[in-house]
């Protein structure tokens, strides 16, 4: 199940990236660490048929790049921090909203909260059961993590 | 006809990628106005003529769903069309929100779903506006 939900965690990681940003993502299977300081981390919760949470930890050199392809901005324009974290924030936001019916059916029903920048390694969510998915990008290593309160839940069959 | 819009995201970045979209589609754009929850929006359609409004689901202080209900029931607003974009994915959510006559764009979207859908409402591009 665990390798399931990998698959679609990559496929709309990698989907949402390149339609929201044309940002083109290819996933990495050898296991790798994040290096501290060299991502921006944001955290989103969700509630519903299953609760849990997710993390992404963006590599802090392609952060303009999301950013400016989002806002339609050329090289040249300067882009503001909070425009890069709001960037960001919508980024989890739709990466999430997309990965939950793809998993719980497209009937089930989440909540699904804001998400949050986590400043600080200490403050993020306890990953150590997540599903991770490791994303090539120009500048690093995208890592994404979805953990689930209760464990992992069955995927139910794609309409 | 030029549309007048109001675009209602929590998310900055979020209403500009949507006011961009929608200038590459070739739309016939009036007034922009934007608001960051629906409690805002309410004020600024209470303020302004606005022929479409755009609005998200999940915000903070009024979400969309409890504007597109206030609005419903105000006769000036009543009549507005009215198209989510959210990353709603629940079918259960999204059938509840066409019933209360709302059309719906999932996120990411391309500028085409975000023409063909104001174009279909709005009868623009068809030869009847």
């Amino acid at each position: 199940m665990r390798d399931r939900i990998k698959a679609i965690v990559t496929r709309e990681s990698v989907q949402t990236l390149e339609k929201l940003a044309f940002i083109f993502a290819v996933p990495e299977e050898e296991d790798v660490e994040p290096e501290e300081g060299e991502t921006v981390d944001v955290a989103i919760s969700f509630s519903g048929p299953f609760s849990g949470g997710m993390l992404i930890l963006y590599p802090r050199g392609d952060l303009d790049e999301l950013a400016a392809n989002m806002l339609g901005l050329d090289d040249e324009d300067e882009i503001a921090s909070d425009q890069k974290v709001d960037a960001l924030k919508e980024t989890i936001n739709i990466v999430c909203g997309n990965i939950l019916p793809a998993i719980g059916g497209k009937e089930a029903v989440f909540d699904i909260d804001a998400p949050v920048i986590i400043d600080e390694p200490d403050f993020r969510p306890d990953i150590s059961d997540a599903v991770k998915v490791q994303l090539e990008l120009d500048e690093g290593l995208c890592f994404v993590y979805i953990v689930f309160d209760g464990g992992v839940p069955d995927v139910e069959p794609e309409q | 006809m030029a549309l007048n819009v109001l675009i209602v995201d929590d998310s900055g970045v979020m209403r500009a990628m949507i006011l961009k979209t929608m200038k590459m589609t070739g739309l016939p754009l009036g007034e922009i106005y934007q608001a960051a929850n629906g409690q805002e929006g309410l004020a600024a359609l209470g303020e302004n003529w606005v022929d479409l409004v755009i609005v998200d689901i999940n915000m903070p202080v009024m979400n969309g769903e409890e504007m597109i209900d206030t609005m419903r029931t105000l006769p000036e607003l009543a009549d507005i069309p009215i198209v989510v974009i959210s990353t709603e994915g629940s079918e259960t959510r999204i059938e509840r929100l066409r019933k209360k006559g709302a059309h719906f764009i999932h996120k990411p979207f391309t500028p085409e779903t975000i023409r063909d859908t104001i174009m279909k409402i709005t009868g623009i591009g068809d030869g009847n506006a």
